[in-house]
């Protein structure tokens, strides 16, 4: 009970912060306008190789060869030129092939496939992929998904073994127009995860001024433990960051069109992850430096360039290997991986790694924090 | 006993901070902590409440050791910290109903004593203006309705009137007798030993985190009644006038104090026509001549030697 008392009333006296909530809030929507306008020309759908592709029909039936004219192309240029067919019997053989770097995917249409669709039963046509961040994964499930709307649609994912952390820094277009990122949707995406990331600011106002200002005393002598206060405190202003995060997607996507996906429950962990870490960053912070100003000065000097460092202003190639592992572990750059995946890729394995490094971080700067806090308790 | 101390031991790196302290505090009282800055009181009020780790010692309140029964004592404690720590954006009533809370009141109880505090303090008339718009001495009162809001039965003030203007600084040592006399025991840190012999009924004196004299206000003052003090306002004084003062039979102590010289002598014995005869001889020109009643400053003065603002 004690920790929700605690936490309402840091939301309450967070959000009369009307100068930051305000900056917070259209701070991101002007700058999403500015670079989204001004940046829009380099966001153009970019050529995209022909996909190789091996189609293994042991159906063979009137549904399935309707199948296997929309894969061909024979009524569509654009799929023709995106996916070159090669026709073969033998799935293992395929799937050999694919191992091999042979192909890029290998589509399956079992044997039973059209007799199942007709008696109402469960069917699927099966793509096989090699490296799921292949640019014309979202191809083939576009087209796979348009022509089975009677059976579902089973994607099977090959070769995991093979994929490795260069996999997750994927940020380019990955599928053809339509679900391409414009420049709106990009900054959105960038800017969401910059101004989550400046949400460590409330929990250093906050902690600041409970840990080592004359509140900490007060405080302590009320008899709800350490802990308490410190869950409060970090759910008030999670759950404030949260409310913010929720007004930007809502406004940009009705407002300014912008996509952030389908998936809200999905969309919604990632957020809770990315405000959860710029808390534990905040505090962290707080509890090192133990000085209100000097951590924010700190924190407002971090983020910039960890945002532009993980190409949140403007889109940055490295060709050095190493500085692409480097960025790759900016908070920053997880968080806009894991959200540029989940609207554009929907690779969850690439999503929850992401994730997954971020709450890593997170548990580590908390025991950090608890100890560098401890400190102070002499 | 509401507090018993014994052996109390706090270092500060290495610093002996609190110095083997024993105290006793019966129930019903208003017991003084007297002391210049730096002496300890803050750090035994700390030592009390759990904000600071003692490095030996007991400390037991209200019967019960304090380390182990830590969470259930300080429901029935009340702290009003030396700085203000109240927060500037939420209102005075919700400052109030935030501790109320803190201190497990809901409902109808909480609106109650939220009440009966914001009244006691004179703050209810203005319970929905933020603190920043506060004056110091609202801001004080306010510090001390976040303290009492649960009603405690031991109230500890550290230091409440610093920096106030007369009347809230009247008002508020009023409200601790009222809060004494409806049943809570009080403890009282200052430095102002005017607030201490006005409410305390029971003082402890401390200099570098040892208590130098205890007991009540009158027992004190009979450490320094065999002694006279005589204060003399002069237009100007020279430094050799002490040595030459204190030669006098029955003189003490010689202080100078920019234009006033004070000499604490013996009271048996009759020496004040001497000491003006020799400040007279000096050609320096007597203002005003003063005879002292004992007070605590006086006390601290003759047990240390230095005055308790110095």
């Amino acid at each position: 009970m004690s920790v929700l008392t605690i936490a309402w009333y840091t939301v309450i006296r967070t959000v009369r912060d009307y100068k930051s909530l305000f900056i917070m809030l259209v701070l991101p929507l002007i700058l999403i306008i500015i670079l989204g306008t001004a940046l829009d020309s380099q966001f153009g759908v970019e050529d995209i190789d022909q996909s190789k592709v091996i189609y293994v029909n042991n159906d063979k039936s009137e549904i399935s060869e309707e199948f296997t004219k929309l894969i061909k192309g024979e009524n569509s240029s654009e799929i023709k030129s995106l996916l070159k067919i090669k026709d073969l019997d033998d799935l293992d053989a395929a799937k050999d092939l694919l191992k091999k770097g042979k192909t890029d995917f290998v589509i399956e249409i079992g044997k039973d496939y059209s007799t199942n669709v007709m008696n109402g039963k469960k069917s699927s046509i099966n793509i096989f992929v090699k490296d799921e961040k292949s640019i014309g994964i979202s191809t083939l499930q576009n087209i796979v998904n348009s022509f089975n709307s009677v059976g579902n649609t089973n994607v099977a994912v090959n070769g995991i073994a093979n994929i490795n952390h260069e996999n997750f820094l994927n940020e380019e277009p990955i599928s053809t127009k339509g679900t391409m990122p414009s420049a709106m949707d990009y900054y959105a995406v960038t800017m969401l995860v910059l101004i989550i990331m400046y949400g460590g600011l409330y929990a250093i106002y906050g902690f600041s001024e409970d840990y080592i200002e004359a509140m900490r005393n007060r405080l302590l002598s009320t008899p709800v433990s350490l802990w308490k206060h410190f869950m409060g405190k970090i759910f008030g202003v999670i759950f404030t960051i949260f409310l913010q995060i929720v007004t930007i997607i809502i406004f940009t996507k009705f407002i300014f069109n912008v996509n952030w996906g389908s998936k809200p429950i999905d969309l919604t962990l990632i957020a809770f992850t990315l405000a959860t870490f710029s808390v534990a960053l905040g505090m962290l912070i707080t509890m090192i430096i133990k000085n209100k100003n000097q951590a924010v000065i700190t924190l407002q000097v971090l983020i910039p360039i960890m945002t532009f460092a993980s190409g949140g202003y403007a889109k940055l190639n490295f060709d050095s290997e190493l500085i692409s592992n480097i960025i790759f572990f900016i908070p920053s750059k997880l968080g806009q991986t894991a959200f540029f995946n989940l609207i554009y890729g929907d690779y969850s394995n690439q999503i929850f790694s992401s994730i997954g490094v971020i709450w890593i971080m997170i548990c580590l700067m908390s025991i950090a924090s608890v100890l560098f806090g401890r400190r102070k308790l002499v | 006993m509401v507090l018993e101390i014994e052996n109390l031991v706090k270092r500060y790196n290495g610093n002996l901070a609190v110095d083997n302290v024993n105290m006793k505090i019966k129930n019903g009282e208003i017991f003084g902590l007297l002391g210049p800055n730096g002496a300890g009181k803050t750090t035994i009020i700390n030592s009390i409440i759990g904000l600071t780790q003692i490095d030996s010692g007991v400390v037991k309140i209200f019967e019960k050791d304090f380390i182990k029964n830590e969470m259930e004592i300080k429901k029935d404690i009340g702290v009003v910290p030396q700085d203000i720590a109240v927060f500037e954006d939420l209102s005075a009533l919700e400052n109030v109903e935030f501790f109320g809370k803190l201190y497990k009141l809901k409902g109808a109880d909480l609106k109650l004593k939220v009440k009966q505090a914001l009244e006691f303090t004179g703050l209810w008339d203005k319970r929905k203006i933020y603190p920043k718009k506060f004056s110091g001495g609202m801001k004080r009162r306010l510090n001390i309705a976040c303290a009492i809001v649960h009603q405690p039965k031991l109230i500890i003030m550290d230091e409440p009137t610093v920096g106030i203007d007369p009347q809230s600084r009247k008002h508020i040592l009023n409200s601790v007798k009222i809060l004494n006399e409806r049943g809570a025991t009080v403890i009282y840190t200052s430095h102002y030993m005017e607030e201490v012999e006005e409410l305390c009924s029971y003082i402890t004196i401390m200099d570098n985190g040892k208590i130098i004299a205890d007991g009540t206000k009158e027992s004190l003052k009979e450490l320094v009644s065999n002694e006279n003090r005589m204060e003399i306002n002069l237009t100007k004084i020279e430094n050799r006038i002490t040595d030459v003062l204190k030669k006098i039979e029955g003189v003490k102590e010689v202080i100078i104090e920019d234009d006033k010289l004070v000499i604490v002598s013996n009271r048996e014995i009759k020496n004040a026509g001497e000491i003006i005869n020799n400040i007279l001889k000096m050609d320096m020109e007597i203002v005003s001549i003063n005879f002292e009643e004992p007070t605590l400053e006086n006390v601290f003065l003759t047990l240390t030697g230095r005055k308790l603002r110095d």
